[in-house]
C-alpha cells in the first residue's frame, strides 16, 4: 500500500530511558491513523520526531519516500495541531491562519484562507483573538492554520482532550468527516482507546516505547496481539490463557446447554449504567468477573448464585507471559 | 476578608505615605517658597521658581537628559533582549547565569562607577593597553564625554531591562515557538513574529524602569560626565547642595516628575486596555 510516512526502527533515547524504541510503522496515504497507548508510552515523542521537534537517536523517517530526519520542522511538509492548540495569542484568527502561507510567500492568500475558513465554519470569527474564542473555535482555527498549508501529513496531538466531554464525541465525528473531505493523511495521538477505535482507519498501540500491535480497529479490539493490547483497548476478563470481554458475557440462573462456556459465580454488585447493567461476579477464587448484560434481562441482586456464560468464538486466546 | 486585606496592605501603604506622599507634599510646598539665606526655605509664597524653569540652559539640560535616557534605554533593549533570551534558554544553567546578572548589585554602584573612571580615563587601562599595543598613538579622552555617561547608564541599568524581559520569555509557551517552526517560520522569523511581539510587556516594563532611572540619574553623569554633560539629576542635586536653592530644586524635581508622567501616560493607558 502507498504510504505517506514510514518509520524504520526509529528510536529516541534519553539519559535514563528509551522513550521510543525501534518503532517501525507505515501510515497509508489518505488514512486517519492513530497512535494509542497509556501516558508515557512514547506516542507523543513519536509524533514530535515526525514533526521535527525532536531528533531521533536512531532509525529513519521517510515522508513520501524521502528521508526527513535531518530536516528542521520548517522544512518538513507536515503540520501539527498541538494539544493546547498553540495559537498565537497576539494574532487574530485570520492572522493565525495566514501565518504559514505568509512564511511561504504565497502570493494569493485570500482564496485559500477563505476556503479553509468556510470549511471549518469560522466565518465571522476572523478578527477574534484566541482568548475571545471558545475551545471548539480555537481548535478549528488550529486545524485551519495547518490545513491551509495542504501538508502531506497532519499531526494531531490529543486533539480532543482540551474540549468539554459533551463536545468531544461530536467533534470526533466532525474530525473524521473533515479528514475524508480534505483527503489529507491524519496521524493522531491519543490515550483514549474509544476515541482511537471510533475514529481510525488504522491504529498502532504503543507501550513503553515499543509498538505492541498495528491493525485496523476491529483487529485491535477483536484480535489483540498481546495481553497489553487486549486490556488497553477495552475491559477484559482473564481466565488463564483466555480472555472474554464483558459485553460478550451473559448471566443465567442455570448453566447453559450446548457448547457454550460457563462458570459458576456469586454476584457481588450490580450497577445500572443506562444502556446496560454492569455486574461484578466472584468466580470463587476472589477474582472479579465483569459482565455487561442488556438491561431488559433478569435482575441479579448481590449474593445470588449464578452462572456466567459466553460463546467460545468470543474468546481471545493469549497465553500468559512466561 | 476585607479586614485581613487591609492588614496586609497596611505596611506598604504606611511606607508609601511616609516616604513618598509626605515628602512629595513637602517638595510641593518648598517649590512655592523662597530660598533661605543658608539653604532651607522661608516665606513668602511665590510662583517665581516655576517662572525660572523655561530658561534655555535648563531646557537644554532637560533635553539632554531625555536624549541620554532614550539612547541608553534603546541600547539596553538591544543588549538586554538577546541576553534575556539566552538566559531563558540556558536550561539547567539558567540560575547560575541569572545570578551573574545580579551579582554586580552586591557591590556599591558608586564603587562600580569609580571602576569605570579608572578604565576610561586618559591614563586608564583601556587607553594604556591601546597605546601599548600601538593601536593608538596618543591616549584619547573617553572619560567626561557623552559616551562615558551613556556607557555608565547602560552598564548600571541593564539588569533592570534584562530581568523583566527574562520573566516574560520564561513564561512564553514553548509550543508557540514550535508551532511557528511547524508552520514554516525560520528561527529569525519566529523571533520577530512571535517571540519579540509576545515579550513586549517585558520590554516595555524594562524600558520604563531604565528610562526613568536614567532620566533621574545624577551619580553617573556626575562622575563619568563632568561639567559638559550635566543632566537634570545633577541640576537638582546642585540646587540642594552648592547652590543652596531648595525651592528651585524642588520646582525642578516636580518638572522632572511631570515630564516622566506625561511620557508614561500612553504606556500605562495601553496596559490598562489590556493590549499588552
Amino acid at each position: 500500500m502507498d504510504s505517506v510516512l514510514e518509520l524504520r526502527r526509529v528510536s529516541k533515547h534519553y539519559l535514563h530511558h528509551r522513550a521510543v524504541d525501534e518503532v517501525t510503522l507505515s501510515v497509508p496515504r489518505g488514512s486517519l491513523f492513530s497512535l494509542v497507548g497509556p501516558s508515557g508510552c512514547g506516542k507523543t515523542t513519536t509524533l514530535r520526531l515526525v514533526a521535527g521537534f525532536e531528533q531521533p537517536s536512531g532509525g529513519e523517517l521517510l515522508l513520501n519516500g524521502s528521508r526527513i530526519e535531518h530536516l528542521p520542522p520548517y522544512e518538513r511538509n507536515v503540520s501539527t495541531v498541538f494539544q493546547n492548540y498553540a495559537l498565537f495569542p497576539h494574532l487574530s484568527a485570520r492572522q493565525n491562519i495566514e501565518f504559514g502561507l505568509r512564511r511561504r510567500g504565497t502570493a494569493d492568500l485570500d482564496s485559500p484562507v477563505r476556503k479553509v475558513i468556510e470549511l471549518l465554519r469560522l466565518a465571522g470569527k476572523e478578527s477574534r483573538r484566541p482568548h475571545q474564542m471558545s475551545g471548539g473555535e480555537r481548535q478549528r482555527v488550529a486545524l485551519a492554520r495547518s490545513l491551509v498549508l495542504e501538508p502531506d501529513l497532519l499531526l494531531l496531538d490529543e486533539p480532543l482532550s482540551a474540549l468539554d466531554p459533551q463536545l468531544r464525541k461530536q467533534v470526533r465525528m466532525e474530525l473524521k468527516s473533515l479528514q475524508r473531505r480534505v483527503g489529507i493523511t491524519f496521524l493522531l495521538v491519543t490515550h483514549d482507546q474509544e476515541e482511537a477505535l471510533s475514529l481510525s482507519d488504522g491504529i498502532a498501540v504503543m507501550n513503553r516505547g515499543r509498538l505492541e500491535q498495528i491493525g485496523d480497529p476491529e483487529q485491535i479490539y477483536l484480535r489483540p496481539a498481546t495481553r497489553f493490547v487486549a486490556s488497553f483497548v477495552g475491559a477484559i476478563n482473564w481466565l488463564g490463557n483466555v480472555g472474554v470481554r464483558p459485553e460478550s458475557t451473559r448471566i443465567a440462573q442455570t448453566p447453559p446447554d450446548g457448547d457454550l462456556r460457563s462458570k459458576a459465580a456469586i454476584v457481588r454488585s450490580s450497577t445500572f449504567l443506562g444502556n446496560c447493567v454492569h455486574v461484578e461476579a466472584d468466580l470463587g477464587d476472589g477474582a472479579m468477573f465483569v459482565v455487561e448484560t442488556p438491561r431488559d434481562g433478569d435482575v441479579f441482586p448481590p449474593g445470588e448464585r449464578v452462572h456466567v456464560w459466553w460463546h467460545p468464538s468470543d474468546e481471545i486466546f493469549l497465553p500468559e507471559q512466561p | 476578608m476585607t479586614r485581613l486585606r487591609a492588614w496586609f496592605l497596611a505596611p506598604s501603604a504606611l511606607l508609601l505615605a511616609a516616604l513618598f506622599l509626605i515628602p512629595l507634599g513637602i517638595i510641593c510646598a518648598y517649590s512655592l517658597m523662597t530660598r533661605g539665606p543658608y539653604g532651607g526655605v522661608s516665606g513668602p509664597w511665590t510662583w517665581d521658581n516655576y517662572a525660572r524653569l523655561p530658561d534655555p540652559l535648563y531646557l537644554l539640560i532637560l533635553w539632554r537628559s531625555l536624549l541620554y535616557a532614550a539612547i541608553s534605554t534603546a541600547l539596553c533593549v538591544l543588549m538586554g533582549f538577546p541576553l534575556a533570551l539566552f538566559l531563558a534558554r540556558s536550561g539547567h544553567r539558567r540560575n547560575l547565569y541569572l545570578a551573574l546578572v545580579i551579582v554586580p548589585f552586591w557591590t556599591s554602584f558608586l564603587v562600580r562607577t569609580y571602576a569605570w573612571m579608572f578604565l576610561l580615563r586618559e591614563t586608564g587601562l583601556i587607553n594604556s593597553v591601546l597605546v601599548w599595543l600601538g593601536i593608538l598613538e596618543q591616549p584619547f579622552e573617553m572619560l567626561y564625554t557623552p559616551f562615558a555617561v551613556i556607557l555608565g547608564l547602560v552598564y548600571g541599568y541593564l539588569p533592570f531591562m534584562v530581568l523583566p524581559i527574562y520573566a516574560t520569555l520564561e513564561r512564553l509557551d514553548r509550543s508557540l515557538i514550535e508551532a511557528a517552526a511547524d508552520l514554516g517560520a525560520r528561527p529569525l522569523e519566529s523571533l520577530f513574529r512571535i517571540v519579540i511581539p509576545l515579550s513586549r510587556p517585558g520590554i516595555l516594563a524594562g524600558s520604563v524602569l531604565v528610562f526613568i532611572s536614567c532620566l533621574g540619574a545624577y551619580l553617573t553623569p556626575d562622575l563619568l560626565g563632568g561639567g559638559k554633560t550635566i543632566m537634570i539629576g545633577n541640576l537638582v542635586q546642585n540646587q540642594f547642595t552648592s547652590a543652596r536653592d531648595w525651592p528651585f530644586g524642588s520646582a525642578l524635581s516636580l518638572l522632572l516628575m511631570l515630564v516622566v508622567m506625561l511620557l508614561l501616560m500612553p504606556v500605562l493607558r495601553r496596559r490598562q486596555e489590556g493590549l499588552l
